[in-house]
């Protein structure tokens, strides 16, 4: 059996990714959801997961110091380029949101009073929802995303996907255009790029096709509240049209998405114009598996 | 002559894994004699994933790399590094080296 | 007085709130310094016209390696944490864009092959905008891997003679985020009535707890169906500085790159948040 893995991205956040992605998961017969998002997931808002299993996730690695062997030289402070080092009062205090973990105070330090530490960044998550299993993650606070979270997420959900027999991953994708989202397109067999009108929209998605084209993976894009502004919807569908990216669907500024997202429930449910076209879209991607 | 596959378990049955940089191990597998080294590469860690895998490649001296397509910095690192990469998607280890014998697998 | 806007995540309106509130002030005859730290993504100087008359580069420090000197040992490459350097016995690579700018690969060399270079790898561009408002902005590089120390460059360009400072801080809840919020006074969260808007600010509000600075919240797109995010800012004793409705009106002026102050009697309702800031100071 092959698994078909299809990764919803959208560089800027906010553009309705995870509305379509939630949406997908109710559209889709068998399918293994994957929230990659794991900065701010949401996802689980609406397909309400019952864990199943966790798994600890250790991340970045951060200087700590030990006060007992600490010989206030002041080394550290010297060597750190990132400022995370400050003598406070009577000793010195790392700043571990300034520290990068670079190491250089731990290999300064004539006492060895330094070291890096792997610390537990966050937790992820085999989860069950009424329409099939998922994937999901959630970092602690002010710990930095990285493509490494999202690789884990998305190699439990393959495996799942391979073990339940169930043929097709839906990834919804990191926000932005680093590693996090470049993370969650890898190796998938199709992207659907999510963007808006706006200033930033077009900008972002120029970047994330680069990327997608990069690893030679087919892609779609889909304008959400393409009606807000006309001429940058049309600007986008000429760029599409230039670059050759096939235009999956434009779905209105409609009032039943925040009257679905208010009630935690995916827009499909609804009778309404966007609901129709995320059908027409999802249609459109499924014929593609 | 010894070429380095990237896979999901630590077996020529295995996968060709999804990801180059970071898969779960690398197979380091001699031509020769069809005897091979096991990498655990799950604790690879959360910056430059794509160079640490090219480093190992290069630290075990290989000719050759089977996996799915690497990233942006990690194909940087293997254009410089000479290695060659092919792709061995959708195959299992021992197929992969069996293609890539026979001159079927497409460099990328 | 120093104002940061933020919120968990992107889309739910942050530059809107910054912008909007530099313009209300400015209107007030206020001394306004607006700073776009969004340094990923600055959006702020869409909304206005801005004569840019100071410029600097932001810079780390890249290792350049003595190819003469280098005995190809793997000691660099061993010791970076970001992966930054790959040895082999034939070649030796440098990944300018892994670099934090760290030094310890020409701290740890034994032959003192590395040395180092500066490295753009963003810029502060200052200016005023049309209406007299103070404006900055850090633009990180494209690929850079990380956008704390384009903001600590900005935030030194913070004008002390500015009545009111406000910082468009990035999306998220990470180092950016703290490195923003780090000493100012007030934080203006910016969030939506959704479950999503929600659940993000709560996860904005726990990461920053600890400054323990005094913040309010903004509800945009507010028409009153969706009380949860009412219900947890009232048992969190966290006030509501100001709601705005939702309008379709003023996601096209956003689309546009109008200000939607400029239109009704906005200004009011942003002078009546500061000053709602104000008692809270």
């Amino acid at each position: 059996m092959l698994v078909f893995q299809i990764a919803i991205v959208s560089g800027k956040g906010g553009t309705g990714k995870t509305t379509l992605s939630a949406s997908f998961s109710y559209l889709a017969k068998e399918r293994v959801m994957a929230d990659c998002d794991v900065d701010a997931p949401n996802l689980h808002i609406i397909l309400k997961p019952q864990i199943i299993e966790r798994h600890e996730y250790f991340g970045s690695k951060k200087a700590v110091l030990d006060q007992e062997k600490c010989v206030m030289c002041g080394v550290c402070e010297q060597v750190c380029r990132f400022d995370a080092i400050k003598f406070d009062s009577d000793r010195y205090v790392i700043n571990e949101y300034a520290c990068e973990g670079c190491g250089a105070c731990t290999i300064a330090c004539p006492a060895k009073a330094l070291q890096l530490v792997q610390s537990l960044s966050g937790e992820y998550y085999l989860s069950k929802t009424d329409n099939g299993p998922m994937v999901h993650a959630l970092l602690k606070p002010s710990e930095e995303t990285s493509g490494d979270l999202i690789a884990e997420v998305r190699k439990l959900a393959l495996k799942v996907a391979y073990d339940s027999q169930i043929p097709l991953v839906i990834i919804d994708g990191a926000p932005g255009i680093g590693c996090p989202a470049t993370s969650s397109i890898t190796s998938t067999n199709y992207v659907i790029l999510v963007t808006e009108p706006t200033m930033s929209g077009l900008h972002d998605l120029r970047r994330i096709v680069e990327t997608v084209r990069h690893f030679r993976i087919k892609m779609g894009v889909v304008i959400n509240k393409y009606d807000i502004n006309p001429s940058k919807t049309q600007e986008i569908e000429e760029y599409c049209k230039t670059e050759e990216i096939e235009m999956l669907g434009k779905i209105p500024y409609d009032e039943c998405v925040k009257r679905a997202t208010e009630n935690a429930q995916p827009v499909i449910l609804y009778d309404c114009s966007a609901s129709e076209e995320i059908k027409r879209v999802w249609e459109n991607v499924s014929s593609k598996i | 002559m010894k070429i380095m596959l990237a896979t999901d378990s630590p077996s020529l049955e295995s996968k060709i894994s999804d990801r180059f940089a970071r898969t779960s191990y690398f197979l380091i597998y001699n031509l020769e004699n069809g005897n091979f080294d096991v990498i655990d590469n799950s604790s690879i860690g959360s910056h430059g994933a794509g160079p640490k895998a090219v480093q190992i490649a290069m630290d075990n001296d290989v000719s050759a790399i089977i996996s799915a397509i690497p990233g942006e910095t990690a194909m940087e690192a293997v254009r410089e590094s000479k290695i060659k990469v092919y792709d061995g998607r959708g195959l299992s280890a021992k197929d992969a080296i069996g293609k890539f014998k026979s001159g079927e697998l497409k460099e990328i | 007085m120093k104002i940061t806007v933020l919120s968990g995540k992107g889309g739910t309106g942050k530059t809107t709130i910054a912008t909007n509130l530099a313009y209300s002030l400015n209107v007030a005859r206020k001394k306004v310094q607006l700073l776009d730290a969004d340094v990923e993504e600055p959006n702020a100087h869409i909304f206005f016209n801005v004569n840019y008359n100071y410029e600097e580069s932001v810079q780390i420090l890249l290792p350049v390696i003595d190819r003469n000197l280098c005995t190809h040992c793997g000691i660099c490459a061993k010791s970076c944490e970001f992966s930054a350097i790959t040895v082999s016995p034939k070649y030796i690579m440098v990944f300018d864009n892994l670099c934090h700018g760290c030094g310890v690969c020409s701290m740890v060399c034994p032959v003192k092959a590395i040395s180092e270079r500066p490295k753009d790898i963003g810029t502060i561009k200052l200016g005023t905008t049309e209406e007299g408002i103070i404006f900055g902005e850090g633009i990180m590089n494209i690929g850079e891997p990380s956008p704390v120390r384009i903001i600590r460059q900005l935030k030194r360009h913070i004008d002390p003679s500015a009545d009111v400072v406000i910082l468009d801080a990035p999306p998220g809840t990470s180092c950016p985020v703290i490195e923003t919020i780090h000493n100012t006074d007030f934080a203006i969260f910016v969030t939506e009535p959704t479950p999503f808007g929600l659940h993000d600010l709560k996860l904005a509000i726990e990461s920053t707890r600890e400054f323990n600075i005094p913040r309010g919240v903004v509800i945009n797109r507010y028409d009153g169906s969706y009380k949860e995010v009412e219900r947890y800012l009232d048992k969190e004793g966290i006030p509501i500085l100001m709601t705005i409705p939702y309008d379709p009106e003023i996601a096209r002026d956003y689309s546009t790159g109008f200000l939607f102050s400029k239109k009704g009697n906005y200004v009011d309702k942003f002078l009546d948040l500061f000053e709602r800031v104000m008692t809270r100071c």
